[in-house]
């Protein structure tokens, strides 16, 4: 599944082979699939452990998925479409001046706590804890060894690198290689490669200077994102239509 | 700076201040609120400025220094002095329900963009667009007054709704006259120091800030 939304994310290059088949919305209910069978398989385990880390996933993925969708909502409405190609392309060819738009910046901003939840990160779920009181998504796959843990922690790593792209993808563009011309296509892989750089290292910059919340100021948490995703769509109503 | 970058950033501010005001709808500390309640005056200033610039009217940058002086720097540090005097800063104000708050605050925005639609049609200033989050902001601190039970919290709550006020007058008509806008914020800070004083006697009183303790005084309790 996590594959699937691979192929529709423009990482390198915006022309995809599978971009008209699904757009963002798509994709937020593919991670919700790919969510759904990580909570089924917590459970299958038979362990309460599992069975807590389910429910847990699950608080924050009802609270973070409504919230997310009127990100894209807001992203989508000032490029008049929800295909993932075509938000890119709008916003990269707009330049830097057009983006500094309230929507757009309460729309990133959102999106950065709603990744944050949704990978698992600090301070919403410490990926490399196994304290009973504080762990997510690690209570789900306790119980897994071997092979199928490798699986597992490489897909959740997939979900990590898939949402720093789409982050990339909407947010900062720029770079992205647009055309056909082969000579694009290494530039564009410079300037992703760079830019995960940077993406990576701010986010562990974070995740040291925050320590972790409690379970259930994640669903404060989360508001703020949805109010934030919420006045950013507004703004765009109100101020700049 | 061209006229169209101007607008952009008098948007982008406009947006924070609404952001200010959804900030403190749903604050606890007391402290927190006091540097909200600072921003939104600071980002009160900048917009009014800005707006001066863009507008031609220079009567404007008084408007701004007199907003950066009276909410910036004296009523955060009157309210800190009072928060400190009453020793009530380590005290915690309770909501009753922070997202359904939150929820009523969004709706707020949108009846505010609602009802300010034939003010946007007539207006032919670059502000047209910023009246609908100036009646948002005073209708978010009137919600604030209404959802909080301490004095002091629904106080800022009050002040929060001014500083709606103001905005509301330099979006729709460029600011008030100037013996107005002083006579405003002598009001202001002379009604800053009135709530100093009750604050005082309601705490000797009930020893308690929390307005509730006031159903007290009612008869037949």
């Amino acid at each position: 599944m996590t594959l699937l939304i691979a192929t529709i994310v423009p990482i390198l290059i915006i022309d995809l082979p599978f971009s008209t088949t699904a757009d963002v919305i798509a994709i937020v209910g593919l991670l919700a699939i790919v969510r759904f069978f990580t909570a089924l398989a917590g459970m299958d385990v038979g362990t309460s452990f599992g069975g807590m880390g389910a429910s847990r996933e699950m608080m924050i993925a009802s609270l973070a998925e409504p919230a997310m969708l009127i990100t894209v909502f807001t992203v989508s409405l000032s490029s008049h479409s929800t295909s993932l190609s075509q938000i890119v392309q709008t916003v990269a060819n707009s330049g830097i001046l057009a983006t500094i738009r309230p929507s757009f910046i309460f729309a990133l901003w959102a999106f950065l706590m709603i990744a944050v939840a949704e990978t698992g990160r600090i301070p919403v779920d410490n990926p490399n804890t196994h304290l009973e009181l504080t762990m997510i998504h690690e209570a789900m796959i306790l119980e897994y060894s071997g092979r199928h843990l490798a699986l597992m922690e490489w897909a959740s790593m997939m979900k990590l690198f898939l949402f720093i792209s789409l982050g990339k993808a909407i947010f900062l563009p720029w770079g992205i290689a647009q055309s056909d011309q082969l000579i694009a296509i290494p530039m564009a892989l410079g300037f992703g490669i760079l830019k995960f750089t940077v993406i990576g290292f701010v986010l562990v910059v974070f995740e040291m200077m925050l320590a972790k919340m409690r379970v259930f100021r994640t669903t404060e948490f989360l508001g703020a994102a949805f109010l934030i995703a919420t006045l950013g769509m507004l703004f765009y109503f109100i101020l700049e239509s | 700076m061209t006229q169209q970058v101007i607008e952009q950033i008098i948007i982008m501010l406009a947006a924070m201040i609404l952001l200010t005001s959804f900030g403190m709808l749903v604050q606890r500390k007391i402290y927190g609120l006091i540097s909200l309640f600072t921003w939104q005056g600071v980002f009160l200033a900048i917009t009014t400025a800005f707006v001066g610039y863009v507008a031609g009217r220079h009567e404007l940058y008084i408007s701004s220094l007199l907003t950066l002086v009276l909410k910036v720097i004296l009523l955060p540090l009157i309210l800190r002095r009072l928060i400190v005097k009453l020793k009530i800063h380590r005290e915690i104000d309770t909501i009753v329900n922070v997202s359904l708050t939150m929820l009523l605050g969004v709706g707020l925005v949108i009846f505010s963009y609602q009802i300010t639609a034939p003010i946007r049609e007539l207006s032919t200033f670059v502000t047209q667009s910023i009246i609908a989050i100036a009646l948002a902001t005073v209708m978010i601190g009137l919600l604030m007054m209404i959802t909080r039970r301490h004095a002091v919290t629904q106080i800022i709550g009050f002040l929060a709704m001014e500083n709606g006020l103001f905005f509301a007058a330099v979006s729709a008509t460029y600011g008030m006259p100037l013996v107005v806008e002083l006579g405003v914020a002598i009001d202001v800070l002379i009604a800053a120091f009135i709530f100093g004083i009750f604050f005082f006697h309601i705490n000797s009183s009930f020893e308690s800030l929390d307005v509730d303790q006031m159903a007290s005084l009612k008869e037949g309790n």
